[in-house]
């Protein structure tokens, strides 16, 4: 069966994903040797990395969310994201075995090749473990305080089955009813997530109730925020400047290495990325 | 055969043989050969009547004459059951499913009372949220809203004991000359004669499976506290009587212990889908 990774890619005026997926790709091929196939709406700027892309993937996105994007404590902008088409990721994917990923999780170990052989057709993870370890990750646990079960929308493996079909078929219908929803579940952001529509999704999947539809993905999902800043990346080694519990501006210096880590911070990943 | 009993008696502000009659019909749902009991000294509506196989008058007067919080009748429960053993249940209580598994689990013990409850999202409870006075004073913290007995001598010895720290509560819940709570409470008095009695084994498992869902509101696993679970989080019961809270659908048995909860439209389901007719 083919296997690969499947990432969704959509520029603004100041983060290049198309770029952060480049980079996604060349460390699939190094840690997991695995193809990367990218999905966006700017087939021309992907074509510059085509040499990394198994295939290249057009989609037009129709979202224009706005959402700040910190970088670090100290500066912030508000720019586009469009984040609306990864409910397609089942029809899209050119794989049977499909890891879809986050173009800010840095590769750094070969934990997602366990997905692979496994019993499970989907996979995700539930829990995930901030860095800085102080943050408030309440938002983290249920989708809202009265709401489901949080699942990361970050890193996800699925199979081409039956089941996953219609898994996405109901991520997509989520989406399309999303106001409904939003209000259903009580969700106290009017941020569109994917995050939120993948636990909705898993929830109903469930029979509306704790079940066994999602497996844990292999491992543990690590991240830092956008608050905290990438100060180097060598290798499978990261250093990081953390944000600091009440010290506004400040930063505890911290080495990460060997173990994959999804990177909040766009800015401070492009000045790392060698692509 | 499965037998189910219930102590009923309204105050000023809440009727109990309401809740015990909406309790009954979802038995009558859930287990339609279970059989129902009601001790109870006020009027149980016709239409409700029913839902009762025994309608039993309280013995030797009303304990909890004069008193709001009437728990003082609940250790004569053993005496008036017209059964040999049965599951005691508070009123505030909903049957959705069989319970048959647990209730033959706790046929093991004479009497049995569960140590572990659920949230409405399904986890196991762990705060103590209402219960620091037992973690504090080391009372066993068993629940008494799904409790079982059948009648043996150590049933009536622990029955006795639950007699003689309820009439008597203010006497039983001092610690160093200070009340521990300026109220009596079934759940403390239950827990201290198991203490008294040093039969915690006797009575509970080690951690027994969870076995209902407790909507004591600050135990819920939510951020911030709440008064009332019923203005926190939405509810519905479906036209197949599945109770939902919060998209989580309910299992088993369901305390919902906040007396809002129980609205005319919830008992015209229940007496639309046993086809009596229930008028406000």
């Amino acid at each position: 069966m083919s296997k690969g990774l499947l990432v969704f890619a959509y520029n603004n005026r100041a983060v290049d994903y198309i770029q952060q997926a480049a980079f996604l790709a060349k460390r699939a091929k190094e840690y997991l040797d695995l193809p990367l196939s990218i999905v966006t709406d700017d087939v021309k700027s992907a074509e510059k990395w085509k040499d990394l892309f198994d295939e290249i993937i057009f989609c037009r996105s129709s979202a224009m969310t706005a959402k700040t994007y910190n970088n670090g404590t100290m500066a912030k902008q508000k720019l586009v994201f469009r984040n609306d088409t990864r409910p397609k990721a089942y029809q899209l994917s050119p794989y049977e075995q499909t890891v879809l990923l986050d173009t800010d999780y840095i590769i750094a170990d070969d934990v997602l090749k366990n997905c692979f052989d496994g019993p499970n057709d989907f996979m995700i993870y539930k829990d995930a473990y901030d860095l800085a370890g102080f943050r408030d990750y309440s938002e983290f646990k249920h989708i809202s305080d009265v709401g489901v079960e949080f699942y990361w929308a970050t890193c996800v493996y699925f199979n081409k089955c039956e089941t996953n079909k219609t898994f996405f078929d109901l991520v997509q219908h989520v989406q399309t009813y999303w106001t409904h929803y939003r209000q259903i579940y009580r969700l106290e952001t009017p941020v569109y997530r994917n995050d939120h529509i993948f636990s909705i999704a898993i929830h109903i999947m469930n029979g509306f109730k704790k079940g066994d539809f999602a497996a844990k993905m292999p491992g543990k999902l690590y991240y830092t925020t956008d608050k905290d800043i990438l100060h180097k990346l060598d290798g499978d080694e990261f250093t990081l400047l953390l944000e600091k519990e009440n010290r506004l501006g400040q930063y505890t210096l911290a080495n990460f290495k060997g173990t994959s880590l999804h990177v909040m911070n766009k800015f401070s990943l492009a000045e790392n990325i060698d692509v | 055969m499965y037998n189910f009993i219930m102590l009923a008696q309204n105050n000023d502000i809440t009727d109990y043989v309401l809740q015990a009659s909406l309790c009954a019909m979802s038995i009558k749902k859930s287990m339609p050969r279970a059989s129902v009991a009601v001790i109870t000294d006020d009027v149980v509506p016709t239409t409700f009547k029913q839902f009762f196989d025994y309608i039993v008058p309280i013995p030797w007067g009303d304990s909890a004459a004069g008193e709001e919080w009437k728990i003082h009748n609940r250790p004569k429960i053993i005496h008036a059951s017209p059964y040999d053993e049965a599951v005691i249940l508070d009123t505030d209580m909903l049957l959705l499913d069989d319970v048959s598994r647990h209730i033959k689990y706790m046929s093991n013990y004479d009497v049995f009372y569960t140590n572990s409850v659920l949230d409405y999202r399904g986890n196991t409870v762990s705060s103590d949220f209402y219960r620091k006075l037992y973690t504090k004073h080391n009372i066993p913290s068993l629940y008494t809203a799904f409790s079982y007995f059948k009648k043996s001598d150590f049933a009536y010895k622990f029955y006795e004991h639950l007699s003689l720290v309820t009439e008597n509560w203010r006497d039983f819940y001092k610690v160093n000359g200070s009340l521990i709570q300026n109220r009596a409470s079934m759940d403390t008095t239950v827990g201290l004669v198991t203490k008294m009695l040093d039969c915690k084994t006797q009575i509970t498992a080690r951690k027994n499976k969870p076995m209902f869902v407790h909507m004591k509101p600050n135990i819920q696993g939510w951020q911030r506290l709440s008064e009332q679970w019923t203005t926190k989080v939405g509810y519905y019961l479906n036209k197949r009587l599945d109770l939902y809270i919060g998209n989580y659908k309910q299992e088993g048995l369901f305390h919902y212990t906040d007396k809002t909860f129980i609205n005319p439209h919830i008992m015209k389901q229940y007496c639309d889908y046993h086809g009596v007719r229930y008028e406000v």
